[in-house]
């Protein structure tokens, strides 16, 4: 097995020195953008009327935000590009893989069917497809090993920690 | 002799024995699940106590407190998912040990290194307990200001490879944190508009999105390559590792208890300020920090059950919470009849030698259920990826509902889960985000009142931070901190190199 703190292209959080990685220079920009934003709606709350106003400590949280997004940007075109291909192709080959976006659209449709289906029907059906997807075998086994998640997923936070959990038009 | 009695009473009652074990055994395993932190352990598990006497519910919540902080560290060892704020440090080297085979002793040296941590926390709080509250009482909002940038600062430092990424990840926390309406004049900050955010943004959403979901999309990059399964080998530390780290483990007990013991602050920063201090002091550590050493290991699981008992110090001596749980224990106090504060140590002398004992009871349990329970705990983490990743979602999904019963708080948790995702893709560390959500509110609220106390005159503002003695000996140190991060300091130490 290969660490990721061994393999500083599947890590860059772990390493010091790497090329840059496809879209981080567009990351790095929405960053600063955001940045901006941020700023600018920090600077509405109550501009420069004072030194202890509601806005002064925002103003100074994204005035920092923009400096130091404006260095990582810098850092970013200065660093020769670690890939060698197209960096869109790259991007959804390395970065966001196919099987990120299926699996990021699974948890999104699980959580927006919370509501009207409720926490049992959806997490089960979530659980199911999550697993078949990923493990991708034995599929007998994973529908009995969602359902006894469930149960006890189920039993063990809404009896014995008393926690209330989304209810839909079943469960 | 009165004391005594009161030390020994919940050793002695069988009922009030069985609480706190079941508190210690509830806070390490509800803390250990991904997603769900010891504030929630606590809040839920003192939720139950509001009916019972007074003994009874201090009993279970000294198991849960000491048992969450310690059981929010096996996720982060086996998993690299904190499971309570406390364990972020601990995930630093934890992870990497159990990345190499060595999850069980990671797991079991964490655990001896947490009792010690918290035996020191416990003696400080009996025998220092008048000294260091009338300490934390001069404390001034400058000087609150002064330590959550320092806070700041240090998790900044950790962000090794870039130090603007780590500054503009803690910056993005604080604004996320200061999102809602303004404490003070009921302004609306950072909302668009938005009637939903006026009461903010949940900080449980935002760590198990940033620590939780982020992580389970990074992990599908390597989902091929290997599972999440860890090696649980040999599960009681060697007494020869453990001897060579008693020193390093009071050195951060230490640490622990004066972080702990300060109003504000907690077992968060407590273990990454003793991380940050060893990885500074130990000269040759066993690996290189980050990447498994067991210094990384002992220091922040030693500082942050110490911290356990420096945070009971200003919450029984001054009536204010050391972090997010001691601010539900003082609400569950008040509950209970009781005022926490100057007079309850006055009024009440036997509550508190009854809180020391009971603490001291929790942290031997600890022992007991956190080296006994290695392997049936290991079996949940050696499930393959594909199967484990889904219901790491699941319990995320439960774990933010259930604070506020708020749907939209799993949409909060979402969406952070994916921005995480690629902060971490492209090396932007998210500690500091959590760490600026907490320590956000707090700075502003602090340095809106250090200026209001000065008229609004930046001189005077400025001039106070060096005029008082207290204020003087912090600045000094931010400045230390803000120095070492420059190539000066580098340079002073190879000229010192040089000279020897």
């Amino acid at each position: 097995m290969t660490s990721p703190s061994e393999n500083p292209a599947i890590d860059p959080l772990l390493s010091t020195e790497r090329g840059r990685l496809p879209g981080e220079i567009i990351f790095a920009f929405l960053g600063l953008v955001l940045s901006l934003v941020l700023g600018y709606q920090a600077w509405t709350i109550s501009g420069f009327s004072g030194l202890s106003t509601a806005g002064i400590f925002p103003m100074l949280a994204t005035g920092t935000m923009v400096i130091s997004a404006l260095f990582v940007v810098m850092g970013n075109v200065r660093n020769n590009p670690e890939y060698q291909d197209n960096w869109l192709t790259m991007f959804f080959a390395d970065v966001l893989a196919p099987r990120i976006i299926v699996f990021a659209v699974l948890m999104t449709a699980y959580l927006f069917a919370l509501q009207p289906l409720g926490f049992v029907i959806s997490s089960f059906l979530f659980l199911f497809a999550g697993m078949a997807f990923l493990y991708r075998r034995r599929y007998l086994m994973l529908l009995a090993l969602s359902a006894a998640a469930i149960a006890v997923v189920y039993l063990l936070f809404r009896y014995v920690f008393v926690v209330i959990l989304p209810r839909g038009i079943f469960l | 002799m009165d004391a005594l009695s009161y030390f020994f009473m919940a050793w002695l009652d069988p009922r009030l024995l069985m609480l706190t074990a079941i508190g210690t055994f509830a806070g390490i395993y509800v803390g250990a699940i991904p997603g769900l932190s010891v504030t929630m352990a606590a809040s839920i598990l003192i939720s139950f106590t509001f009916t019972w006497d007074t003994n009874s519910a201090l009993a279970l919540i000294a198991g849960v407190f000491l048992g969450g902080v310690y059981g929010g560290s096996r996720t982060a060892i086996l998993l690299n998912i904190p499971g309570a704020p406390s364990a972020v440090a601990t995930a630093l080297d934890g992870y990497p040990l159990a990345q190499r085979g060595e999850a069980g002793k990671a797991i079991g040296l964490g655990t001896v290194m947490s009792v010690i941590g918290g035996f020191v926390g416990i003696i400080a709080l009996a025998f220092a307990a008048p000294v260091i509250s009338s300490f934390a009482l001069m404390f001034a909002p400058r000087d609150y200001l002064l330590i959550a940038i320092i806070g700041i600062l240090l998790v900044g430092s950790l962000a090794s490879s870039s130090l603007a990424k780590g500054i503009f990840a803690a910056a993005l926390g604080v604004v996320i944190g200061l999102v809602g309406m303004d404490p003070m004049t009921a302004q609306a900050r950072f909302t668009f508009g938005n009637f939903n955010l006026m009461g903010g943004i949940s900080y449980v959403a935002a760590m198990i999105g940033f620590f939780g979901v982020a992580e389970v999309l990074y992990q599908m990059r390597t989902i091929d390559a290997a599972s999440v399964k860890q090696k649980i080998g040999r599960m009681l530390p060697e007494w020869s590792l453990i001897r060579k780290y008693i020193p390093l483990s009071l050195r951060s007990s230490a640490i622990g208890v004066t972080i702990g013991a300060l109003p504000g602050t907690g077992g968060d920063i407590a273990s990454l300020m003793a991380y940050d201090q060893a990885k500074r002091t130990v000269k040759n550590p066993s690996r290189p920090f980050g990447k498994g050493a067991y210094e990384g290991l002992v220091a922040p699981e030693s500082a942050n059950n110490a911290a356990v008992g420096g945070a009971y110090i200003p919450m029984l001596t001054l009536g204010i919470p050391g972090d997010a749980v001691t601010a539900i224990i003082i609400g569950a106090l008040y509950i209970h009849g009781l005022r926490p504060g100057p007079l309850l140590m006055v009024e009440t002398p036997h509550l508190f030698w009854f809180v020391v004992g009971s603490l001291t009871l929790a942290n031997i349990f600890l022992l007991i259920f956190g080296l006994g329970g290695i392997r049936l705990f290991a079996k949940m983490v050696e499930l393959p990826k594909g199967i484990i990743l889904p219901l790491i979602v699941v319990l995320a999904v439960v774990g933010t509902f259930a604070v506020q019963n708020s749907i939209t708080d799993v949409y909060w948790m979402l969406a952070f889960g994916i921005v995480g995702y690629f902060l971490k893709v492209y090396g932007f560390p998210v500690a500091p985000i959590i760490l600026g959500i907490i320590l956000g509110p707090l700075m502003d609220l602090s340095y809106r009142r250090a200026m209001i106390s000065v008229r609004d005159d930046p001189g005077r503002f400025l001039l106070e931070f060096i005029t008082n003695p207290l204020s003087l000996v912090l600045t000094l140190f931010f400045l230390l901190i803000v120095i070492s991060q420059t190539p000066i300091w580098k340079r002073l130490w190879q000229f010192r190199a040089k000279s020897a």
